[in-house]
């Protein structure tokens, strides 16, 4: 009897457990190998590499999880005292990170995330069939370019950075330390190089967005540019940083990096004539002359999707409420989920005073110190002598948006939240703020003619950084006459008549000046003023006083809000904050927790 | 006062338990409880009325909302990381599964015993379910003979313990000037004008004590219940009816359109025996319940968070006269008061059933003590909500402030809110006999369980368990007994599934020598060992991945996500792609969690009337899933999980009870005391900049923090705000006079995160105690029952909105009086007496972060039980109760906070409570 006890069991365990146990319910999952075994799979693995690398720096790829750089370089307002903006405008970038980051305004561990995503795709799409050797090569090519991209990222924030060639697995040796600044660039240009060997001139109609020649060829000028600014290419480092110097510096100057940087950007500019890319300018005035059609062909360069101007956009289109891409750069009232977070981001007068006169000539506005408020009508007649790129960049207080003629929800009336420091009887506040959140207007760029569109896609290489880099590059090489003629491209397109300035060190502030109106929101202030090593950084540029106009609006009851500009009573500048800078955030520090693993050196002024 | 709290225990020590477990043969280390002690500790959650009542289970309570209030529960304190339902211990019912939802409103009155299973012997057939120790609870069951009825009702009062209440509006403006000031740079500025301080002080101005309008002051409790039991030989039945109401804090009406919080709960429970042919043993249980909880439109803990950090001058409760217009502003929408009145009501309704057959058959035909046993189970849960909601409009001064209008109220339809199901069954065959002085008895099981809830990736469990066991008795002298589980889990990978877990126990009952038996000092005398492996299957490790949190299991498969990322768009016009990304690397080697139990243990009655027991456990745990964060960050984030983690734990149970009589008078005193520690041999931890720093090597849960030292005084700084040269630089952000400063213990010049070390115990206690006693006299009984924790830290800032002022438009609490201010001409000076950090209206990552300064010691003792009966006939007792009557605490006593609520949500309760009893 025990014996058939025991059959009976046996039989059960043997019968019944091997189905029971077999298999894991989970709905909605997809293993690696039936991501690559359909080119709809592995293309969609491809598109989410597009997604993650290109997002770099972007709200909602930072690390940090509001703001953006703009807030924390003197462009706009620090934001609301959750944004990391504030924080780092309060205590410096951090080695534990802040509002999400893991270190700084970055997410250190997330480029690497994203660059294994690409070297899965890259080992594993020969797997795929049904998709051509050709196309397979293509594939590859791709992933090598969005590496590349986010080696460039990372190279002018942490300067020297571990050099990873595949995905690593778990039994891999896993010490790779920081490899030096000039290991960094070739290997940047290696990736870029091979990648260009493979990828069309440009993409048909239904790919558009995907990575060209020119795109790489973009990385490989960006790079070769930094690589040659005054922070990396310089005998000594901005601080020290001991026995690992070559993290952060090459050691030496060489005006040759100058020349390379010329040549790698010289190449965008010959691709972008076969592939029909081009710097938008339909004045038709001819060269060296101010373009008639400025205001139109700025705003296109920067809003038109896939506009002939763009080299390389980040195409994430998709609406409010969950994408940050949204919620921090759309201030439009046609934003309504979480509109909010763009409230306190008002434009700077740091920015302000960056813009020419529509004629070229400079604009003379409030001076903190002075004795006595201006008159508010002059606030008017100044905003209207702006040059058109301050009109598609902002919706001045009391104005309506130039970007979006006739749309109520971009005019004044129906912004709904003022948009501008402004309060009824406030006489008396002079020479401190009303209000410290809200400037003088507020950021309108990427929406020209965007309607109740509340996404854009922000360009990553438009034809005019191309030849901004040229006219800097030239201008060190000593070559000033290429310098100006470059830099009148984009000067000339913005309608503004030519700089004939030769003198080098002045040519050079001009330049620096065009690309903080050119490329205004377009993150490239946060990085430049570092690089070139501006000796104001501390005052008014990435630390020091941050200013934003206040608007003292006539006490009359015929006033309402939102206040229309013509009831300006008075106005003037104020302090109204300061933000942190050492000398230590010339690069962003590297996680505590990943230096705390041994094999990581820490950037300088951090801690050690 | 700490001392009292530390001598109490010992002198506790020295008296007795209420519960020891004393005179059986069993090899194993056991705490019991009867369903009818429990009764005593009035609780609506049965989790609650464990409190004391088992020497090695450790209960931590936290909000005491209806609803949210289960204890947590962790039996010998922490054996593996984390506090978590993948950590606790697992509740069986009658012999088969069931999760916390289904034990927390099991009545009391439905119960016969709850064991609480310890060591390697008990828990030799649990197999994956072990590690963390095992509930196991048994119903009552009719007898036969006799019919029985026993009807009893009960009525009681409840009340917070504590209620923090914030600064009233005059405190809080001179201190917000005070913080207003030290943000300009120690320049006074006040916000608010000599006039309105004076107004505030005379009773005049706005000053609203939301606490004590959006709260009553107290709540109700009311219990009945039925027992009928009785039978025969051949039928036996124990039918169980109970209605449990229970009503809350909050300050509205059960109307329409209002509801107070509140829980209703109906249980009823047949139990029936069946004995046919002398052959077939039939059980059929049938346990089920509805339970209704309601409560305001807005939940409970945002309330409790609005509570505290509403200032009491923002706004009065309406903005009119007439009180028909809710005040509220943009930066504090939500009127605690119209939160409980205005937006409407919540209520959610749960089903269960569990259904469990057995047949025995006694097959002595075939050899004399074989049986048979065939049991399954059923186990049903449905969750659905009702609502009825509305808003209102927010207005201050005369115009509304927010886009809120005021609306008519909405029915809701009902919406499930989840369901479970669980399949059980078991095979057994067993073999019990006795040779003259050898008693032999065996079991052989086989176990089978389906569970399947509502979940993306883990709502399924399938386990097998094929266990048995031996059990040897020498002359009720020498005992001995081998079991094992093997344990079959759908978790891992194929080849990975079953493992093996064996046990063995011995026990020697030396009262039953010879040379002890007549021994007139020694009633009883067993020592027991025991030594054992069991398993843990599930692990919080996963979640980390918000996508694929699956409890641990399905690691060893190559997941890629559809839903993480989203889409690019390429091409123009834009063109929608799928998103893939990996979420995790697979690892086809994940087992499960091992333990390996070691315990000695004594059981004794001395002098016929002191119960002893005493234990003392190792508890190694090896392959603890763990995510392993030493990879670099280069490897690309890539989450990476192993069985590496390994911690140990030890302790030791004692617990006494002297029982006794003098004439008419009948009394006992006793209680227990229990220790338990571990610590942490492996976690994958990232190795800190200073050893110092590390969780590894210590408690699990013990505080790492920085070491303050006082504040920064005026001299520390030079003219320009600057610390004066030498003095260590602290790296979270600029400090002025006034901040906190903290130890640079690893002398670089700058104080960061790398300075951190131990500041104080973990959050896990690590002593528990209880003690008391019983008094019978005349018809007349008398119970007490103290019970507290100690070795144990709490954390003032995990109460950020009672402890930090001002910041984020918080609010400000008594111990913000303490602030550090130098104002020498408005006459404020607390440089010398300072014991908070100066005032600040901007966030601060300097002064509001973990350390020593806001550390504090958590230990307690509370009178948790005190009642006086008076049988006023046979079958006919009276009672008054009182539960929970008062604490000793640091905490409270400094702080006004609750030890065991420290956050400051909805409180514990404390109640008085009468009742009656009768058998018929």
């Amino acid at each position: 009897m025990k014996k058939i006890i025991f059959i009976f069991f046996a039989i059960c365990l043997v019968s019944s457990c091997s189905l029971f146990l077999e298999k894991p319910d989970t709905t909605g999952t997809v293993d690696q190998n039936a991501v690559f075994s359909t080119s709809k799979n592995a293309g969609s693995a491809l598109m989410s590499c597009y997604r993650n690398v290109l997002k770099h720096g972007w709200p909602g790829g930072m690390g940090i999880g509001h703001c953006t750089f703009g807030a924390m370089s003197g462009e706009i307002g620090r934001g609301y005292s959750w944004h990391a903006s504030y924080i780092i405008s309060q205590q410096g970038l951090s080695v534990n990170g802040c509002d999400g980051s893991d270190a700084g305004a970055d997410s250190y561990a997330n480029s690497w995330a994203f660059i294994r995503q690409c070297w899965l795709v890259n080992e594993n799409i020969d797997k795929v069939e049904g998709v051509s050797d050709g196309d397979k090569a293509i594939v590859k090519a791709e992933t090598l370019g969005l590496i590349a991209y986010r080696y460039m990222g990372m190279f002018y924030r942490y300067g020297g950075v571990p050099i990873v060639r595949k995905s690593f697995s778990a039994t891999d040796d896993l010490t790779a330390p920081r490899a030096s600044v000039q290991e960094v660039v070739d290997y940047i240009c290696e990736l870029c190089d091979a990648a260009y060997a493979v990828l069309p001139e440009k993409w048909d109609a239904a790919n558009t967005g995907r990575l060209t020649k020119g795109a790489v060829l973009a990385i490989k000028g960006r790079t070769l540019l930094f690589a040659a600014r005054p922070l990396f290419n310089s005998e000594t480092p901005y601080l020290d940083n001991g026995s690992h110097n070559d993290l952060i510096c090459y050691g030496n100057y060489d005006k040759e990096r100058w020349k390379a940087a010329i040549d790698a950007n010289e190449a965008v500019l010959a691709w972008a004539v076969d592939a029909g890319v081009e710097l938008l300018n339909t004045g038709g005035a001819g060269e060296g002359q101010p373009n008639p059609n400025a205001f139109d062909d700025y705003g296109k360069a920067t809003s038109v999707f896939s506009n002939p101007e763009i080299i390389l956009a980040y195409k994430l289109g998709q609406q409010e409420g969950w994408e940050p891409l949204v919620n921090y750069l759309c201030c439009s009232a046609h934003q309504s989920v979480s509109r909010f977070d763009t409230d306190a981001n008002g434009v700077l007068t740091n920015h302000l005073e960056k813009y020419y006169a529509a004629d070229g000539s400079e604009i003379s506005w409030p001076k903190i110190g002075e004795t006595v408020p201006h008159v508010g009508g002059e606030w008017t007649t100044k905003v209207l002598s702006l040059e058109p790129r301050a009109h598609a960049d902002i919706k001045f207080g009391g104005f309506d948006s130039d970007n979006n003629p006739g749309d109520y929800y971009w005019s004044n009336a129906g912004w709904n939240r003022g948009g501008y420091a402004a309060d009824k009887g406030k006489a008396s506040s002079f020479p401190d703020p009303i209000n410290d959140e809200k400037g003088c207007g507020e950021r309108t760029k990427f929406f020209y003619h965007a309607g109740s569109r509340t996404w854009c896609e922000p360009p990553l290489f438009r034809l005019a950084e191309t030849y901004m880099n040229l006219a800097e590059a030239y201008n060190e090489y000593g070559n000033t006459t290429k310098a100006l003629e470059n830099l009148n491209k984009v000067h000339n397109r913005a309608g503004l008549p030519a700089i004939t300035e030769t003198d080098q060190v002045k040519l050079r502030a001009i330049i620096q000046r065009e690309d903080a109106i050119e490329f205004f929101c377009e993150n490239h202030r946060y990085f430049d003023a570092k690089h070139w090593k501006l000796p104001d950084i501390a005052n008014g540029i990435c630390g020091g006083p941050m200013r934003m106009l206040q608007f003292n609006i006539k006490n009359d009851d015929a006033a309402t809000w939102p206040y229309a500009s013509k009831w300006i009573d008075s106005w003037w500048d104020s302090v109204v904050y300061n933000f942190y800078w050492s000398d230590a955030m010339f690069l962003e520090p590297l996680p505590q927790t990943e230096v705390n693993k041994g094999t990581t050196v820490q950037n300088p002024g951090y801690t050690k | 006062m700490k001392r009292i709290i530390y001598i109490i225990p010992i002198i506790a020590a020295a008296l007795l338990s209420l519960n020891a477990h004393a005179q059986d043969y069993s090899t194993a280390a056991v705490s019991t409880a009867t369903g009818d002690e429990l009764y005593k500790r009035i609780d609506a959650n049965l989790t609650n009325t464990f409190t004391g009542a088992f020497p090695g289970l450790v209960l931590l309570h936290g909000s005491g909302e209806f609803g949210s209030n289960n204890a947590s529960y962790l039996i010998r304190g922490m054996g593996s990381y984390g506090l978590g339902t993948w950590n606790q211990a697992r509740i069986f019912v009658d012999g088969f599964e069931v999760n916390i939802d289904y034990m927390s409103s099991i009545s009391p009155a439905e119960i016969e015993k709850v064991e609480v299973l310890k060591d390697a012997a008990a828990l030799v057939l649990y197999g994956e379910r072990g590690a963390n120790g095992v509930i196991n609870i048994t119903t009552r069951r009719g007898k036969a003979g006799e019919s029985k009825l026993n009807a009893r009702v009960r009525y009681g009062v409840q009340a917070p313990t504590v209620l923090n209440k914030p600064l009233g509006a005059y405190d809080y403006a001179n201190l917000y000037n005070q913080a207003v000031s030290n943000d300009k740079g120690m320049v006074w500025s006040p916000v608010y004008s000599q006039e309105q301080l004076d107004a505030w002080k005379s009773g005049k101005g706005t000053d609203t004590d939301w606490y004590g309008e959006a709260l009553r002051k107290s709540g109700s409790f009311m219990d009945a219940d039925i027992i009928l039991s009785g039978g025969s030989q051949a039928a036996r039945y124990n039918v169980n009816l109970d209605y449990l109401g229970n009503k809350g804090l909050l300050n509205t009406m059960d109307t329409d359109s209002t509801r107070n919080l509140g829980y209703q709960r109906f249980n009823v429970r047949a139990n029936l025996d069946f004995s046919v042919l002398k052959i077939f043993e039939v059980r059929m249980d049938i346990g089920g319940r509805i339970e209704t909880l309601h409560r305001p439109n807005y939940s409970v803990s945002s309330l409790f968070s609005n509570l505290a950090k509403y200032p009491s001058n923002i706004y009065p409760v309406f903005d009119d006269a007439a009180g028909t217009r809710y005040s509220g502003t943009a930066v504090y929408p939500n009127n605690p008061y119209a939160s409980v009145n205005g937006l409407g009501w919540f209520s959610v309704k749960a089903r269960s059933l569990q259904t469990n057959l057995s047949v025995k058959e006694r097959l002595d035909m075939i050899t004399k003590g074989l049986w048979m046993e065939q049991a399954v189970s059923f186990y049903s849960y449905t969750l659905s909500t009702y609502s009825k909601t509305r808003n209102y409009a927010r207005w201050n001064n005369g115009s509304t402030t927010t886009t809120d209008e005021t609306t008519t109220i909405t029915a809701s339809g009902y919406g499930s809110a989840g369901m479970q199901d669980w399949k059980q069954g078991r095979l057994t065959a067993g073999y019990d006999n006795s040779f003259g002085d050898h008693n032999l008895s065996a079991r052989l099981n086989y176990g089978i369980s389906a569970y399947k809830g509502d979940g993306y990736f883990s709502f399924k469990y399938n386990t097998l368990n094929l266990n048995g066991l031996v059990h040897y008795d020498y002359a009720h002298r020498y005992i001995a007994e081998v079991g094992f589980s093997e344990y079959g889990n759908d978790a891992f990978a194929p080849g990975h599934r079953w493992h093996f877990y064996p046990a063995v126990s011995a026990a020697w009952v030396a009262s039953n020598e010879d040379f002890l038996k007549n021994a007139s000092w020694l009633q009883f005398l067993k020592v027991r060992g025991s030594a054992g492996f069991s398993g843990a299957s599930e692990s919080k490790a996963t979640n980390i991945l918000n996508d694929f949190n699956s409890n641990g299991r399905y690691l060893y498969k190559d997941y890629y996500t559809y839903s993480y990322i989203g889409a690019f768009y390429m091409g123009s016009p834009a063109e929608w792609q799928n998103s893939l990304v990996p979420m995790f690397t697979p690892n086809e080697d994940i087992r499960p969690e091992k333990s390996l139990k070691l315990n000695v243990g004594l059981d004794a009655v001395l002098f016929q009337g002191l119960k002893l027991t005493a234990d003392a456990f190792i508890d190694q745990r090896t392959d603890i899933l763990t995510l392993d964060s030493s990879l670099m960050g280069y490897y690309g984030k890539q989450y990476s999980f192993s069985n590496i983690g390994e911690m140990n734990s030890r302790g030791f149970e004692f617990s006494a009870e002297y029982s006794g009589k003098a004439e008419e008078l009948e009394y006992s005193a006793g209680g227990a005391i229990c220790h338990s520690t571990n610590t942490i041999v492996n976690m994958a931890e990232v190795p800190p900049a200073n050893a110092f720093s590390a969780q590894t090597g210590r408690p699990y849960g013990t505080f790492i923090g920085l070491v303050a030292q006082g504040f920064y005084g005026v001299n520390d700084f030079d003219d320009d705000g600057k610390l004066v040269a030498g003095k260590a630089i602290p790296a979270f952000g600029a400090v002025q006079p006034g901040d906190i400063k903290y130890m640079d213990l690893d002398g670089n010049g700058v104080i960061d995160q790398n300075d951190i070390t131990r500041i104080g115990r973990s959050w896990i206690p690590e002593w528990t105690f209880n003690f008391g006693g019983k008094l019978a006299w005349k018809g007349f009984d008398l119970e007490i029952m103290f019970q507290g924790v100690a070795g144990v830290s709490i954390n003032l800032l995990d109460n950020w909105n009672q402890t930090v002022a001002f910041i984020d438009n918080g609010n400000a609490y008594a111990l913000a009086k303490g602030a550090w201010a130098y104002y020498p001409v408005q006459g404020i000076d607390t440089r010398a007496t300072a014991t908070y950090p100066r005032l600040t209206t901007q966030s601060n990552q300097n002064n509001y972060r973990l350390s020593t300064f806001w550390l504090k010691d958590g230990s307690f003792v509370k009178l948790r039980n005190l009642e006086l009966g008076y049988t006023i006939k046979e079958g006919m007792r009276v009672f008054i109760n009182g539960q929970n009557l008062f604490c000793i605490s640091p905490l409270l006593s400094e702080y006004n906070l609750d030890p065991e609520n420290a956050s400051g949500m909805y409180p514990q309760l404390k109640s008085f409570n009468a009742g009656i009893s009768m058998t018929f």
